[in-house]
């Protein structure tokens, strides 16, 4: 449907968009909030469940209702 | 940037940076997040987080604390309004701060320092007197400074100078010009009114004479005198029947190479005086603002003789904008004269390395020198070179030459002299 309307799926879907920059920086819009935060593992929780980020010395550098920024490094993400 | 903006409004605003503790911090940082509470460099710390938090919003926290009961306790506290509270009893600090960045800006409404660059033909200090007098100078207001009325006087003024541009960069005049080294050649050439003669500036026998524009009156081996007019500038013109119609005045241009004969002397006193240093020092200082010196220290030192090292040093706030204030740091060394005697070898070597300076002047010039018998003499109180050179090289200086009463020939004169 979203495709059909032409219109943004994370706004019709309200799913999170994650913008990897190598594996140093991440950012994470759509989401609803934090479920677990530690240097090894954010647990974030989205529309459609979580995604667990894992990787050492992970740092929130921002946290917005819109958007956060992790910096660090990230080693998997995963939707569960 | 936006980065960079945000840290800048951040440390002027104030920020916390807060440590949150208790059952479910990660909660916390929702409620936060939902309230729109901005929250940043965010850190896990052993069972706890610790983030930075404005001022302002730190102050909403309180209903958000109570809901998911987290303990919160502030760390750190920074920014501008901190440092401030913080020094707040130190007045004269924040006086000296104010007072400084106004003198900033008072002192850089002046011109500090004029610059100027490409005068070749002219010194700094010709141009600055010039300007001077029209009321450019150091420490004058800089919305006074009228940067193109500057090149029209100083256009106006050197006639070899062909292009000014005159800007003020920081508190710095910078005035740039080009001049036209070729100028005055060009005006020699185009002056044929009066005659130019060439003269020889001493006795001496012509060697070889190579003439290119006026009438040459000596010849290849003839001697001449001091003063002889060897080119002269008026060329005779001549009628019909042989008779000296008119003259045409010219500027002689000639290779004339000749032999002269030159007496060399040089003399050097047996007895030197060489300044020798005592040990006794002073150091003096003075602080310079335009127009003025103020000297901290002795007002006369203590010995008559001294060697003086002065050194000038300008504040620079940056490479164009200098401050009207420097400070000159003489360092005087008591000196004595004393008088030394030079030994006979040292006073062959002096005259001996003069004798050669003055050879190698000579061939500069393209003079060959072929006859010398210069010797050195030692006599009661001093040692002399002397003797005489017999050298050969171009000759002849230009000279203004008489006019003569004869009309000045023009084409008119000889044509009807002619029919």
């Amino acid at each position: 449907m979203a495709d059909a309307a032409n219109l943004p799926k994370d706004v019709v879907l309200g799913v999170p968009i994650l913008t990897l920059t190598g594996h140093y920086e991440v950012n994470i819009e759509n989401y609803r909030g934090i479920l677990e935060y530690t240097e090894q593992l954010i647990r974030i929780n989205v529309r459609s469940g979580q995604i667990r980020i894992t990787g050492k010395s992970l740092e929130i550098n921002y946290y917005t209702t819109t958007d956060m920024k992790i910096t660090g490094k990230v080693e998997k993400i995963e939707y569960s | 940037m936006t980065k960079m903006l945000r840290y800048i409004l951040n440390n002027l605003a104030g920020y916390l940076r807060i440590r949150v503790e208790g059952y479910s911090p990660e909660r916390f940082l929702n409620l936060c997040c939902y309230h729109g509470i901005f929250l940043w460099n965010l850190r896990p710390a052993k069972g706890a987080y610790e983030m930075n938090i404005r001022v302002r919003d730190f102050r909403r926290l309180r209903p958000l604390v109570r809901k998911s009961r987290a303990k919160v306790r502030i760390t750190q506290k920074r920014g501008v309004p901190f440092f401030i509270h913080k020094y707040r009893g130190r007045k004269l600090f924040f006086t000296g701060a104010v007072i400084a960045i106004c003198l900033i800006f008072l002192l850089s409404s002046f011109i500090w320092k004029i610059q100027i660059d490409g005068n070749l033909a002219r010194t700094d200090e010709v141009l600055l007197s010039f300007l001077a007098e029209k009321g450019i100078a150091c420490g004058m207001a800089k919305k006074n400074v009228d940067c193109d009325r500057i090149e029209k006087d100083i256009r106006m003024e050197y006639d070899d100078i062909i292009w000014v541009s005159a800007y003020v960069h920081g508190s710095c005049l910078k005035i740039k010009v080009r001049e036209n080294p070729d100028r005055k050649e060009l005006q020699t050439e185009s002056e044929a009114e009066a005659p130019m003669d060439i003269v020889a500036e001493a006795d001496g026998i012509i060697q070889k004479i190579i003439t290119r524009k006026g009438a040459p009156l000596v010849r290849e081996g003839s001697e001449v005198k001091k003063g002889e007019i060897l080119v002269s500038g008026s060329v005779e013109v001549k009628n019909d029947s042989d008779e000296v119609a008119g003259y045409r005045y010219q500027v002689s241009d000639a290779d004339i190479i000749a032999q002269t004969t030159v007496a060399y002397t040089d003399i050097l006193d047996r007895l030197h005086p060489i300044w020798k240093d005592t040990g006794k020092k002073s150091l003096r200082l003075w602080i310079e603002t335009p127009g003025r010196l103020y000297l901290f220290g002795r007002r006369e030192l203590p010995y008559p003789e001294y060697n003086a090292l002065t050194c000038r040093y300008t504040l620079y706030l940056e490479r164009h904008f200098p401050f009207p204030v420097s400070v000159r740091v003489e360092q005087s060394k008591e000196s004595r004269k004393e008088e030394i005697s030079y030994t006979d070898r040292e006073a062959r070597e002096i005259l001996s390395y003069n004798f050669e300076k003055f050879c190698a002047r000579l061939e500069k010039k393209g003079v060959q020198i072929s006859e010398n018998d210069v010797k050195i003499y030692r006599e009661t109180n001093q040692y002399s070179a002397k003797g005489e050179l017999v050298l050969s090289g171009p000759f002849g200086t230009l000279q203004k030459g008489t006019v003569h009463e004869l009309p000045k020939a023009d084409e008119e004169n000889i044509q009807q002299e002619g029919n």
